[in-house]
């Protein structure tokens, strides 16, 4: 008996153990689900060297190029700068919005530029760091990266339009990150070996819109379905900002171009000459390789990089992963989406538009250190760095120094051309309606590709997009 | 000692234990107080995890998630905007790019609602029946039909989607057996017209495992002597199925309706990696549809998904309800 009730005693003893442990786990559990609190950001806090600084990035091929950057200015600083990179952008946007909500920022965010950072900024991720990228910093970079990423007043009123992207609590003129990768969607790829093959000219790339179509046909009618152009139309907005925006610009001149999409348009979706662009558009349905709506950016850059595309749409930014997909350099033909004849341009003119922006977040201890990194990016030595590293476009005017890059960089430098009418800044989407790049935008990039699909006729495109657009802007009353 | 005397030292002494009694009795009732609570603290102790978890997890969001319909927000901004009934209304009419691609997008799911729970029963009752039938290899079988479950999601997708490339396997196989005809020029998911029927397909391959399980359970709890009887009265196998069989697996197959309804308006792992919705929005459905709202670059408004999300839930569960009660009724008759 005695012996059972010290059975039972400790019984009772293990089981509250248990309890308490179990009680014990569940608030070690909260504790380590709690906020890290001042925590946030990487680093001791005080101002100097040996600093640990982190960066966040969504671009992989970006990775090598900044490195290269930390590792300079670590040299001559003592301090260290990791940069961490998470793709897709979808699951890199989610990862920025988990650590602003729990204070794990790292010291420096990257960001898209002229839209994202923006929202970053508003949400309280960014800080404000106007007094410090001051004129002599903003001088060393491309004057239209510099114009594109200060806030301005009218984008801020634009914005209030939608409640979950308003910038009313942001100032005009301000900026909340540095450009650091510029360029521009609106390239065309070329395999020269495949060209040469189906007998097709590759000492110079097409003059014209129609040049290219008939240098595609002539590729699809020789090497079948290889001979086919690519691009990742299984996220619409390729098509339509890569191609079709640069096309009808060329075509449609900017004012019809911008009125087009405006509120009382008099060159309307379905006017005409709209029609006439959206046929343009359409004569390269038979021409895309085949499946190529289920294709995503990378898969379509992979079918050009691996044989099974002779022709490639993207940006300046497809190179790096041409390159690091195995491509050979030599052999890559790239041009800007050549003007139509008959079109108000004769010449394919693109803004360097600023892609790719860095803040310093709002949490960081070293703030005077990621400035100073922000700094030496954008400086030549920094920005040659990068561009080298990354095979890229870096947001400082480089001038000749990138003539010793390869080629393919070069002639895309070339195709970039200072703000003006003829030039399209692709990123500029401030006639649409929903302030900017909205619902609008992905919407019209959908009804697109029911043209590539044969789901429709560049006439019934051209109508739903007029109703698409004039119940958007009545909305918008 | 007297009688007086005697008398009161009985008394005293009968007094004396009830004396004791008494004040031991409130000493017990503390000790049995005590040892309640302790008893208590360790059954809260043990429960308390499960509590806190369920109320995070499983209270919090769900009213955060309800909250969350009746605002606007992108996830990052500090504060909520309050919009009322407003997010419901954009869903299903007063946006105009919105509510048509929402439209299209509750037919893409009617298909799927309709076409999963068909195939799967059709399919895996079938397959239970001749595994239930057999002595030999039964459970190596089992074991085979049930790999498609057991196999991680994003794998199989991206299996899938090869195979249904334009130079895929399927492709490939309907050429070499002569059926040119069916093959796809832009695989099975670059057409509108195919990449539909194509995911569901998919769907179909990986549900079909549970629905033979399921049901293999159900026929392992049917009498044997039923099978008899309907034997000796000279009923052929299709008549067991359709007359003994089918009505007795009724509970089961109401059960597996409802997994599969779930299926078709909560899955949008697989239309994301398979085909982003498109082409042209043909494989768009609900569940893809409020990840797009919650998660799409730019133009994330997760009030909005939550706003859709208590819709599918909605229906979802009405139709769970409407289920159940026809398959019930249908027992009982």
């Amino acid at each position: 008996m005695v012996g059972t009730k010290h059975g039972h005693g400790r019984l009772r003893a293990r089981m509250r153990a248990a309890a308490l442990l179990s009680a014990g786990a569940l608030i070690a559990f909260g504790a380590g689900c709690g906020s890290s609190g001042d925590d946030g950001g990487s680093g001791s806090g005080d101002a100097g060297s040996g600093k640990n600084l982190t960066m966040w990035t969504f671009k992989q091929s970006n990775v090598p190029g900044l490195e290269a950057a930390a590792e300079a200015w670590g040299r001559s600083t003592g301090n260290t700068l990791r940069i961490q990179v998470y793709t897709p952008d979808d699951a890199y946007a989610t990862k920025v919005r988990a650590a602003a909500n729990t204070r794990d920022l790292p010291d420096i965010v990257s960001a898209h530029s002229a839209s994202e950072e923006w929202q970053f900024a508003a949400a309280g991720v960014l800080d404000d760091i106007s007094g410090e990228f001051d004129r002599a910093w903003q001088d060393e970079l491309y004057p239209s990266a510099v114009a594109a990423t200060s806030l301005t007043e009218e984008r801020i009123k634009a914005s209030a339009a939608n409640s979950s992207t308003s910038l009313e609590g942001l100032e005009p003129g301000h900026f909340y990150a540095v450009p650091y990768l510029s360029g521009s969607a609106g390239f065309v790829f070329a395999r020269k070996s495949a060209l040469r093959r189906a007998g097709v000219d590759v000492s110079k790339p097409p003059a014209t819109y129609q040049e290219m179509i008939a240098a595609i046909e002539r590729t699809r009618a020789r090497l079948g379905d290889s001979g086919g152009i690519a691009t990742g139309l299984k996220i619409p907005p390729t098509g339509y900002y890569w191609f079709f925006r640069p096309l009808s610009f060329d075509y449609l001149g900017r004012a019809d171009f911008l009125n087009r999409q405006g509120k009382n348009p008099s060159v309307a979706w379905n006017s005409p000459k709209s029609i006439e662009t959206l046929e343009l558009y359409d004569r390269l349905t038979p021409l895309w390789v085949p499946g190529v709506l289920a294709l995503g950016i990378d898969e379509a850059d992979q079918k050009f990089a691996d044989g099974s595309a002779t022709w490639d749409v993207g940006g300046t930014y497809t190179l790096s992963f041409l390159l690091d997909q195995g491509m050979d350099l030599d052999d890559v033909m790239v041009f800007p989406v050549p003007p139509p004849e008959g079109g108000a341009y004769d010449k394919t003119k693109l803004a360097p538009a600023p892609l790719v922006s860095a803040g310093v977040a709002s949490t960081s201890k070293n703030r005077a250190e990621a400035i100073d990194f922000l700094r030496f990016l954008s400086s030549r030595e920094g920005a040659r760095l990068f561009g080298e590293g990354a095979n890229d476009i870096p947001a400082t005017d480089l001038g000749d120094e990138t003539a010793s890059w390869n080629p393919a960089l070069r002639e895309m430098f070339a195709a970039l051309s200072p703000p003006g009418d003829d030039v399209l800044d692709v990123n500029d989407f401030s006639a649409d309606p929903g302030a900017g790049a909205g619902p609008v935008t992905p919407g019209t990039a959908d009804t697109l590709n029911k043209l590539v699909a044969g789901k429709a006729t560049p006439q019934q495109v051209g109508d739903e997009l007029t109703e698409t657009y004039a119940k958007a802007w009545a909305a918008q009353k | 000692m007297g009688s007086a005397e005697v008398d009161a030292s009985a008394e005293a002494g009968a007094r004396r234990p009830q004396g004791r009694r008494a004040l031991a009795r409130p000493r017990r009732r503390r000790a049995a107080r005590r040892y309640g609570l302790k008893q208590s603290l360790t059954a809260y102790g043990f429960l308390a995890p499960a509590v806190v978890l369920f109320a995070i997890f499983g209270v919090y969001t769900v009213a955060y998630g309800f909250m969350l319909s009746f605002n606007r927000w992108n996830g990052l901004s500090p504060e909520w905007t309050w919009v009322g009934l407003q997010n419901f209304k954009d869903l299903f009419s007063a946006d105009p790019v919105l509510a048509p691609r929402v439209r299209g997008a509750v037919g893409k799911t009617a298909i799927v609602m309709v076409a999963l729970p068909v195939l799967v029963v059709g399919i895996s009752l079938p397959i239970a029946v001749m595994l239930n039938s057999i002595a030999r290899l039964r459970a190596t079988l089992r074991t085979l039909y049930f790999l498609p479950y057991v196999t991680a999601g994003v794998g199989v997708y991206y299996a899938w989607r090869f195979m249904y490339e334009p130079a895929g396997a399927v492709n490939s196989l309907l050429r070499s057996v002569g059926l040119d005809s069916l093959a796809q020029a832009d695989g099975f998911l670059g057409s509108t017209s195919t990449a539909l029927p194509a995911t569901i397909a998919v769907l179909v391959w990986m549900t079909v495992p549970l629905g033979i399980l399921l049901f293999l359970t159900g026929l392992q709890t049917i009498d044997e002597s039923l099978f008899e009887a309907a034997r000796v009265e000279g009923a052929s196998q299709w008549t067991i199925v359709r007359r003994v069989v089918w009505p007795l697996l009724a509970p089961i197959t109401a059960l597996l309706i409802v997994i599969c309804l779930r299926e078709a308006l909560q899955n949008f792992q697989l239309f994301l990696l398979m085909t982003n919705g498109g082409p042209v929005d043909s494989t768009n459905v609900l569940g893809l549809q409020v990840y797009r709202l919650a998660f799409d670059r730019g133009n994330n408004n997760l009030g909005l998904a939550s706003a859709l999300g208590w819709t599918l839930f909605a229906l979802a569960l009405a139709l769970s309800l409407l289920n159940l009660r026809i398959m019930r009724d249908r027992t009982r008759s």
